[in-house]
C-alpha cells in the first residue's frame, strides 16, 4: 500500500514518543501502530518502550520510529526528538519535559479539556501542530480505554487508513469492538486542530527529558546512601491526579472507625486528627477504592462512596 | 563511503532458504531461535531483562509450537546446574540470564566448561553494582570472560536470532559452552522486524543432529564425571585452550554457510567507515550499531573515522582485529564497563595484542553507558572526534582513561531538611505505660496517631505490600530499622535520589537480606553489649515470597541459629516486580508469564508452597501468618513478634498479600480477595508460639468456610481458568490439598504438644 510518512528526520525517521502512565495500555497501541506500519505499508523502524519495571500510574513512554523499508536501523532506545508527541495526561508529559525537544514543526496532540491556543501558552511551543482531545470524556461516555481515543489521534496524525486500524482493534480486542468504535468516532466529532507559525512568541529551550541530578562522583552521599533528612520522597500530584478522582467522603456519616486509615497502603493518603478522620489528601491518594470497599455500611449510608464515574466502574 | 567500506555490515544477500518477517524484540527473537533449534531442555530463573526469553519459550511450549523440558528452578545457580545436569545426561540444553543471574551462576560456569558439556546460555547484559540498577552495562559480560565459555556477540535483534541458531552448532563441534551476549533493554526490549527461517528443518539442518558424546545415562560405559584432580588440573586448561583455538579455525566456514542460507553474513569483527583513517573506535553491540551512524555523520562533515565491532569475544579475534586496527593511530576503546584501578577489559586485551605486533597505536579507554545512560548519536560522534583530536590536545587535557558522561554534581547545592527523624517516644504513645495488658489490647482509632515509617512510594494502586507494612508496623514500637529483599517494595520505594523511608533502611540483593540483618544483629548485640549503642532497635527484614524461594537457605539459617529480627514475607504468589513469574507459592495451574496457560499445559505443575510449615522444623519461636483484613489480629502479632526479639528470637511472619496488577484485579477488590483467601483456608490465620499452634480464625466456627473456587474466582482475570466449569480437576486438587493442610493444620492445634 502506497503511503507517506508525515515527518521524516535527516536519518529518515518519523519519530514518534506516547508520554502516559502504567496502566493506560500506552504499549500495547504503540506495538499495534508500529506493527501496522510494518505488515500494511511496508515500513521498517523500532519500538521502544520505557525501560524497567513499570507500575499502575507511574510515569511511561513509547517510542516509535518508522521509515520507509531498508533504512539501516541503529539507534536503541526510545526517541528524544519526536516530531509527533502524544499526551496522554499533559501534566505527567510536561513534568518530564517531553515538550521541550520538538522540531519548530512538531505535532503535540493531548488529551485535555483545553483547545490547541491553550495548550500552545501552557507548553510555550515554539510552533507547529496542535491537536487537543477531551479523551477522558470519551472514556467516561464510551467505556473505552484511555489508549483508544489516543491511538485515534496518533492514528489522525499519521494519517494511517483508518480502516486497517480498526480492523486490528476488532481483531485484538473483538469483545470491545463497538466500544472502542464508538470512541474513535467520539474523537472525530470532538477534536480540535490548529496550526500555529513559529512566530518566535516562545522560544525554542531544548532540555534534557532527564537532566543530571544535583549529585555526582563528588559530592555523592557514603556508598550511594541517602539521608532520609534530605531525600525522603515526595509525592507527585500530577501521577495522582492522572488517576482520576478520589473517593467522596462525607464527614457526617464518618464514625472514625479508622478501616479506611488501616487498609490504606498510601501514607498519607487518608487524613486523621485526633482519632477523627478529615478526609482525602488527593496528592497522596490514588485512587484504589479499598477504603470504599471496607468503610462500614451505617444507617446513613457510607462515609466513603465511590467517585460519580470511576475507572473501576467504567471498566 | 561504499568503496572505501573494508567490510560491511550484516548486509543482506541472496538467501537459499525460505525467511519470513516477524516483528519482535530481542527477547521474543532469541525465543524463536530456542524453539527453532529445538532444544531438549532449558533451566531457567527470571532476571531482568532477559525473563521475556522464558515467558515466551514457555508460551509457546503451552501452545504446543515446542517441546523442550523447561525447569523453573529456584535460583540462578539452580537453573544452570538444571541446565548441566540436562547436558551431562546428553540433552540440548538453553539457558538465559543477565548480570547478578550470571554471577550467581558464577559458580557452575568453569564446570561446564571443564566438562566440556555444549550448553548455551544468553546473556541479556545488565549492569552489576550497588546500588542496584537493571539496565545495561557490561560488567556480567567482563565477569564471564575467563570461563572457558565462547562469547558471540548480537549487536541488534536480528544477531540475536541468528547468533542463537549458530551458537549451538559452535558449541557442539568443539564440545565447549556458548554465551550469547545482547545488550539488556537496547535489544531484548527493543522491538524490530527481523527475518526468521519459515522452516524450522532448515534450523535443524544448519545445526545438525547433535554429536555423539559420553553421557551419564551410558550404562554400557560408565563414567566417573568431575573427579578430584591435583597437578593434573594444569593440562584441562589446554584442552580448553585447544577447543578454542578449534573453534577459532571453524567459525569462519559456520559463518559462511549461514550466509550462504540466511544472506546475512556475519564475521568475527566489523570494520566500519574509512580504511584510510587514522583515528577510530571500537565498541561492542548497540553502542558499535549507533557509532555507525557517527561515523557517517562525521563523513559528512569531512572528519574521517573508523569504527571496530567485534561479534566474538571468545576465542578472541586478534587475527581479524589486528587487520583493521592497523593504520588507526588513534583508538578509542569504549567499553559499557570498567576495570577499577586498572586498564579495562578490552583494552588490556587490545594493548597486549598491538604490542604483541609491535603496532603503537594510542588507546584511549571510555567507560561510557554504564547503567542504561543514553549513548546516542552526538556521544559517539564526540568520542570518535576525541581520537581524532586527542595527538593534538596540550598534555594536561590527555586523559588515558575516563569516565564518558559522568558528572561531578554540585557541590554547592544546598540541600533543604525536610523531615526530623522519629524518636523512640514519638511510636510508644500508643501504649499507656501503667497499663501492663495495653499490649494486648488493639485500640484500631488509637492506631491512626502512629507515624507512619514510610513516606509516599509509587506502587500500583491498592497494592497489598504496604497495607501489610504499614498496619504491622503500627503495632512495633521504638526505634525501627528494616532491610529488604528485591523487589516491588523495594523498588518502588527507593529510586535513587529519593526514598520513601524515614528510618535506616538496607537492600541487600535478591535473597541476602536475612543473613545481613543477622550480622547487623551480631554487632548491634555487640555494640549494645559495650555500651556503644543505648537506643533499643527493632530490626525487621521484609522480602517477597520470590526472596524466600531464592533465599530459603539462609531464611531457614537464621531460624536455627535463632537471630533476634523479625522477617516479613509479602506474599502475592509470584515474582510481581519482574513481570510476573513461577514463585513457588503460587497455585498449581496459576497463571503465570513463564507457566502459560494452553492447550499443552495449565500454569504452574505444582502445589503452592507451605513456609511456615517449612520453618515449623527449624524450631524457632515465633512464627505466624496474617493479612491487612484483620487488622487487630495483624496488631497483636506484630507486638508478640517484637516481644520474642526483645527477648533474643526470631520472628518470621507471611503476610498475604494482593497484587492488583498482575493478578489483573481491580484495586479495590483486594480486601475481599484477602478475606476470602482466609474464610477458604486457603490461607488460613494462625501462629506457632514456642511450637504450639494456635488457629487464630478458624471459619469452620461461624460457618463461614468457603469453597476454593469462591476464594480463585475473587483474585482477578488472571485466575479466571481456575474455575470448576474449565478445569474441574484441577480446582478439585487445589480443594484437595487445601482440605488436607487444613485438617492438618487443626489436628496440630487441637494437640497439647503441638
Amino acid at each position: 500500500m502506497k503511503y507517506n510518512l508525515p515527518y521524516q528526520d535527516k536519518y529518515g525517521f518519523c519519530n514518534i514518543l506516547m508520554s502516559a502512565i502504567g496502566g493506560d495500555g500506552a504499549n500495547t497501541v504503540g506495538k499495534m501502530v508500529f506493527e501496522l506500519g510494518v505488515h500494511q505499508f511496508n515500513l521498517d523502524g523500532g519500538y521502544d518502550a520505557k525501560y524497567g519495571s513499570e507500575k499502575t500510574g507511574t510515569p511511561t513512554s513509547v517510542s516509535i520510529r518508522l521509515c520507509p523499508d531498508c533504512t539501516n536501523i541503529r539507534f536503541s532506545g526510545p526517541t528524544l526528538f519526536p516530531q509527533i508527541l502524544i499526551g496522554f495526561h499533559p501534566r505527567v508529559l510536561i513534568k518530564q519535559n517531553f515538550h521541550k525537544n520538538l522540531p519548530e514543526d512538531a505535532t503535540v496532540a493531548l488529551n485535555t479539556t483545553m483547545t490547541p491556543a491553550e495548550v500552545r501558552e501552557e507548553l510555550q511551543l515554539y510552533g507547529g501542530r496542535v491537536i487537543t482531545l477531551d479523551a477522558k470524556k470519551i472514556v467516561e461516555e464510551t467505556g473505552s480505554r484511555l489508549n483508544m481515543p489516543m491511538l485515534w489521534v496518533l492514528v489522525k496524525v499519521l494519517d494511517f487508513p483508518f480502516d486497517e486500524v480498526e480492523a486490528a482493534v476488532a481483531k485484538k480486542w473483538p469483545a470491545f469492538k463497538e466500544t472502542n468504535l464508538s470512541a474513535f468516532h467520539q474523537a472525530e466529532e470532538i477534536f480540535q486542530d490548529e496550526y500555529f507559525e513559529p512566530d518566535e512568541k516562545f522560544k525554542q529551550a531544548p532540555e534534557k527529558a532527564s537532566g543530571p541530578s544535583q549529585i555526582g562522583y563528588e559530592n555523592m552521599p557514603y556508598g550511594a546512601s541517602l539521608p532520609a533528612k534530605y531525600f525522603l520522597s515526595d509525592p507527585h500530584p500530577e501521577r495522582t491526579e492522572a488517576l482520576g478522582s478520589t473517593p467522596q467522603f462525607d464527614p457526617d456519616i464518618c464514625i472514625h472507625c479508622a478501616n479506611c486509615d488501616l487498609i490504606c497502603p498510601d501514607p498519607g493518603a487518608i487524613v486523621f486528627d485526633e482519632q477523627k478522620m478529615q478526609g482525602i489528601n488527593s496528592t497522596y491518594c490514588k485512587r484504589c477504592m479499598r477504603c470504599v470497599t471496607v468503610c462500614p455500611q451505617t444507617k446513613k449510608g457510607k462515609a466513603l462512596t465511590m467517585p460519580s464515574k470511576t475507572k473501576e466502574e467504567a471498566k | 563511503m561504499g568503496s572505501k567500506e573494508k567490510q560491511t555490515e550484516l548486509e543482506e544477500g541472496a538467501a537459499a532458504v525460505a525467511q519470513k518477517i516477524e516483528v519482535v524484540n530481542g527477547n521474543d527473537a532469541v525465543a524463536r531461535a530456542i524453539v527453532h533449534v529445538g532444544y531438549d531442555g532449558e533451566g531457567y530463573y527470571p532476571i531482568t531483562p532477559s525473563s521475556d526469553v522464558g515467558h515466551e519459550v514457555d508460551r509457546l511450549f503451552a501452545e504446543g509450537e515446542t517441546d523442550v523440558r523447561i525447569v523453573r528452578a529456584t535460583s540462578e545457580l539452580a537453573a544452570i546446574s538444571v541446565a548441566a545436569g540436562m547436558s551431562l545426561a546428553g540433552g540440548r540444553v538453553v539457558d538465559v540470564t543477565s548480570a547478578n543471574g550470571l554471577l550467581l551462576k558464577a559458580e557452575e560456569m568453569p564446570v561446564i566448561s571443564g566438562l566440556g558439556l555444549p550448553v548455551v546460555m544468553n546473556l541479556a547484559t545488565r549492569d552489576v553494582s550497588a546500588p542496584l540498577n537493571i539496565k545495561n552495562g557490561h560488567s556480567d559480560l567482563a565477569a564471564a570472560l575467563g570461563y572457558g565459555w565462547m562469547i558471540l556477540l548480537a549487536p541488534n535483534v536480528q544477531a540475536a536470532y541468528d547468533m542463537n541458531i549458530i551458537a549451538p552448532r559452535l558449541a557442539e563441534a568443539v564440545n565447549l559452552p556458548v554465551l550469547v551476549a545482547y545488550d539488556g533493554f537496547h535489544t531484548s526490549h527493543g522491538t524490530r522486524k527481523i527475518r526468521v527461517f519459515e522452516n524450522r528443518d532448515d534450523v535443524r539442518k544448519f545445526v545438525g543432529e547433535p554429536p555423539e558424546r559420553p553421557t551419564f545415562l551410558d550404562v554400557d560405559d560408565p563414567r566417573t564425571f568431575g573427579p578430584y584432580m591435583n597437578d593434573d588440573l594444569i593440562n584441562t586448561k589446554v584442552v580448553i585452550e585447544k577447543k578454542m583455538e578449534r573453534a577459532a579455525d571453524l567459525l569462519p566456514q559456520f559463518f559462511a554457510e549461514f550466509a550462504e542460507l540466511t544472506g546475512r553474513q556475519y564475521s568475527e569483527v566489523l570494520s566500519y567507515g574509512d580504511d584510510q583513517a587514522t583515528a577510530g573506535m571500537i565498541a561492542l553491540n548497540t553502542a558499535g550499531e549507533t557509532t555507525r551512524v557517527a561515523v557517517d555523520d562525521l563523513a559528512q562533515e569531512n572528519i574521517q573515522t573508523r569504527l571496530i565491532e567485534p561479534l566474538v569475544l571468545r576465542p578472541f579475534p586478534g587475527k581479524q582485529l589486528l587487520e583493521v586496527v592497523s593504520g588507526l593511530d588513534t583508538l578509542v576503546c569504549a567499553e559499557r564497563v570498567s576495570q577499577y584501578g586498572a586498564g579495562n577489559y578490552l583494552a588490556n586485551e587490545l594493548g597486549a595484542l598491538l604490542q604483541q605486533h609491535g603496532i603503537n597505536s594510542t588507546i584511549l579507554e571510555r567507560t561510557y553507558g554504564i547503567g542504561g545512560l543514553r549513548f546516542d548519536v552526538d556521544d559517539a560522534k564526540n568520542l570518535l572526534k576525541l581520537a581524532v583530536d586527542y595527538p593534538d590536545l596540550s598534555e594536561d587535557q590527555k586523559k588515558r582513561k575516563d569516565y564518558y558522561g559522568a558528572w561531578p554534581g554540585d557541590v554547592d547545592a544546598e540541600l533543604e531538611e525536610k523531615m526530623q527523624p522519629l524518636s523512640a517516644e514519638d511510636t510508644i504513645f500508643t501504649l499507656d505505660a501503667d497499663d501492663d495488658k495495653a499490649r494486648s489490647r488493639v485500640n484500631t482509632r488509637q492506631l491512626t496517631e502512629m507515624p507512619s515509617r514510610i513516606g509516599p512510594h509509587s506502587a500500583c494502586p491498592g497494592c497489598g505490600i504496604f497495607a501489610n507494612l504499614d498496619t504491622f508496623l503500627r503495632g512495633i514500637e521504638g526505634h525501627v530499622a528494616v532491610l529488604f529483599n528485591t523487589g516491588c517494595g523495594m523498588v518502588v520505594t527507593t529510586a535513587f535520589p529519593e526514598t520513601s523511608f524515614k528510618i535506616p533502611y538496607f537492600h541487600n540483593l535478591f535473597h541476602n537480606a536475612s543473613s545481613t540483618a543477622t550480622g547487623i544483629t551480631e554487632i548491634y548485640q555487640r555494640f549494645r553489649e559495650q555500651n556503644k549503642i543505648d537506643e533499643e532497635i527493632t530490626f525487621i527484614v521484609v522480602s517477597g515470597d520470590g526472596g524466600n524461594d531464592i533465599g530459603m537457605d539462609q531464611v531457614i539459617g537464621c531460624a536455627l541459629r535463632n537471630d533476634p529480627f523479625i522477617l516479613l514475607e509479602y506474599d502475592n504468589k509470584g515474582y510481581m516486580n519482574t513481570g510476573n513469574q513461577v514463585c513457588y507459592t503460587g497455585y498449581e495451574g496459576q497463571y503465570n508469564t513463564n507457566a502459560n496457560v494452553g492447550p499443552e499445559q495449565i500454569g504452574k505443575p505444582h502445589a503452592h508452597k507451605d513456609i511456615v510449615e517449612i520453618l515449623r522444623g527449624t524450631y524457632a519461636p515465633y512464627l505466624f501468618q496474617a493479612a491487612d483484613v484483620e487488622q487487630r489480629d495483624m496488631i497483636a502479632k506484630a507486638r508478640k513478634a517484637q516481644d520474642v526479639v526483645r527477648s533474643g528470637g526470631f520472628a518470621f511472619g507471611k503476610l498475604f498479600s494482593v497484587c492488583p496488577l498482575n493478578w489483573g484485579l481491580a484495586s479495590h477488590k483486594g480486601p475481599e480477595a484477602v478475606s476470602k483467601a482466609i474464610q477458604s483456608c486457603v490461607f488460613p490465620l494462625y501462629e506457632i508460639e514456642n511450637g504450639k499452634t494456635v488457629l487464630n480464625k478458624n471459619p469452620e466456627k461461624r460457618d463461614s468456610k468457603i469453597p476454593v473456587s469462591e476464594f480463585l474466582a475473587s483474585m482477578g482475570k488472571a485466575f479466571a481458568h481456575l474455575n470448576l466449569e474449565d478445569n474441574p480437576e484441577l480446582v478439585d486438587k487445589i480443594q484437595g490439598d487445601v482440605d488436607y493442610r487444613w485438617e492438618r493444620l487443626k489436628a496440630l492445634a487441637d494437640h497439647d504438644l503441638l
